[in-house]
């Protein structure tokens, strides 16, 4: 009740001012006009008997203000006209505001845009079902076939036939999936059957038949690869990008199903990636088409498929709940050394010393393959460095101004201590307008 | 009522009085008096009557404890 009854009385205080004041003044009023009869009654000439009254009552504004304090609103009260009157003041000089708000808004903005673009191209996981389960095998970006083994036995790039053994004797994936690591350097040939566009040089990926079972996305149209695709003597099948969908066919439903000419072979399209997949790394141009691994032989003329001394996959997968990451990586390494064994490359006394330095790392799969991401990191970062200067340098230059401005008021602040304003009053006052004007700086 | 020994201004009572009232240990309201003046009557309410008797209570103990220091001093 107590609470009740306080709230009450301030709320009354708050939005009923001028009610509250003037039954203060009706109060007071009361009390003066009572104690001046009183004195005249006891023989007090009128004129004196208002002196003593006054002299009795004390200050009739300090005892204002007192009252005012008790209602216990002082605060909203004073922000409220500290901000009318900082506004005030910025309306009074707009020149100054405006060049305060236009260096502010210059620095932030400029840091708005690096971060929303750090953010695209560093922080963003991709667009897949429970991205955190997803290991990538390995912590390079190593491309391309033919590169030749790392001195330090750092291994991300697999044969073929080193996938499928992996993919046999760890069970501690649920699924397992390879994708080429060097796509965007090797595009293909696709025009449409039937039509009259011209063949287009288009980025296309060669991925396991698993690779969409394993991000755990579903078609946006038509069905994704499956296992059966990615067999040998299969009808070559690919899945399109949404992008590609809605940039070249707009949408068009009837491209599901129907034949496109890859490299001068008939491809069946059987569906469309979902929406905001961009492939499993940040590229320039992402893959349009994803095609099986099996396909590539017939399509690409690529002799490395099922050489088992060719590394050109990297591989992803979903591992089970509750598998530790430490012990699957000892195990992935070992079974990686007896694939290798048999190699020509690891077979020779260079290639033994070799082999016992090679090793496989398990990163978070969840961004899929860092490559763009690191090749642009640190230079995202130092980028992020120098917009944050460029605000630090506005922050200065504002800094600067405020204080020219500081000692143009100090004239207007010393009177206005001299005419009895607190100081803590006057402080705040000046932080509040300060405060304002990070306002429309903080909309900006 | 102190017979002058407490000098307080007048005026201080105001401030005072509206305090008790945001605590709700007074309650007041607008009547008139008997010049017919509209005037603000303020009385006790029960939870301050409550407090009342705490303090007064916490007063008396307190002067008498000082008193008892003063007096075996």
């Amino acid at each position: 009740l107590d609470v009740l009854s306080d709230l009450i009385f301030r709320f009354r205080s708050l939005f009923r001012r001028s009610a509250v004041e003037n039954e203060l003044d009706d109060e007071l009023q009361f009390h003066l006009e009572q104690q001046v009869e009183k004195h005249v009654r006891s023989g007090l000439t009128r004129e004196e008997a208002m002196r003593q009254t006054r002299l009795e009552f004390g200050g009739l504004g300090h005892v204002k203000e007192d009252c005012r304090e008790s209602r216990g609103i002082t605060f909203f009260e004073t922000t409220a006209r500290d901000i009318r009157y900082a506004l005030r003041q910025l309306l009074r000089t707009p020149a100054f505001t405006v060049t305060v708000l236009l260096t502010l808004a210059l620095g932030i903005g400029a840091n708005a845009a690096i971060f929303t673009l750090v953010n695209a191209v560093l922080l963003r996981k991709l667009p897949v079902t429970d991205p955190t389960s997803l290991v990538r095998l390995g912590d390079n970006n190593d491309c391309c076939v033919g590169s030749g083994n790392r001195q330090d036995g750092d291994f991300a790039m697999f044969s073929t036939d080193t996938y499928e053994q992996l993919k046999k004797n760890v069970p501690e994936f649920e699924e397992l999936s390879a994708m080429q690591a060097g796509f965007w350097g090797r595009p293909v040939i696709a025009r449409r059957d039937g039509t009259e566009a011209r063949a287009r040089s288009v980025a296309a990926e060669f991925v396991s038949g698993n690779y969409f079972r394993t991000f755990g996305l579903q078609p946006r149209a038509g069905r994704l690869l499956m296992d059966a695709d990615d067999a040998q003597g299969a009808p070559v099948t690919a899945v399109m990008s949404y992008e590609a969908w809605q940039h070249n066919y707009a949408g068009d439903a009837s491209v599901v199903g129907s034949t496109f000419w890859v490299n001068t072979k008939p491809v069946t399209i059987v569906g469309i990636a979902p929406e905001g997949f961009y492939g499993d790394r940040l590229s320039v141009t992402p893959a349009e088409f994803y095609l099986p691994i099996e396909s590539m032989p017939v399509l690409a003329n690529s002799p490395y498929v099922h050489d088992p001394e060719q590394d050109w996959l990297y591989i992803v997968g979903r591992i089970k709940p509750g598998v530790a990451i430490a012990p699957l990586q000892e195990k992935v390494t070992v079974l990686l050394r007896q694939a290798l064994a048999t190699d020509e490359t690891f077979s020779t006394e260079q290639g033994k010393t070799l082999l016992a330095k090679v090793h496989v790392v398990l990163t978070p799969g969840g961004a899929g393959i860092q490559a763009m991401q690191e090749w642009y990191g640190s230079k995202l970062h130092l980028l992020m460095g120098i917009a944050g200067l460029v605000l630090l340098i506005a922050c200065a230059n504002v800094a600067n101004l405020l204080l020219v401005r500081g000692m143009g008021r100090r004239a207007e602040i010393s009177m206005r201590a001299a005419l009895g304003a607190m100081r803590g009053r006057i402080i705040r006052q000046l932080l509040k307008a300060s405060a304002w004007r990070s306002v429309p700086r903080a909309k900006v | 009522l102190s017979s002058d020994v407490l000098r307080i201004q007048q005026g201080s009572l105001y401030p005072a009085l509206h305090r008790l009232e945001r605590r709700g240990l007074i309650k007041a309201h607008w009547g008139t008096s008997e010049n017919n003046r509209r005037a603000k009557y303020y009385e006790l309410s029960k939870t301050g009557r409550q407090q009342l008797e705490v303090e007064t209570d916490a007063w008396a103990k307190l002067t008498a404890a000082v008193a008892q220091v003063l007096g075996t001093a």
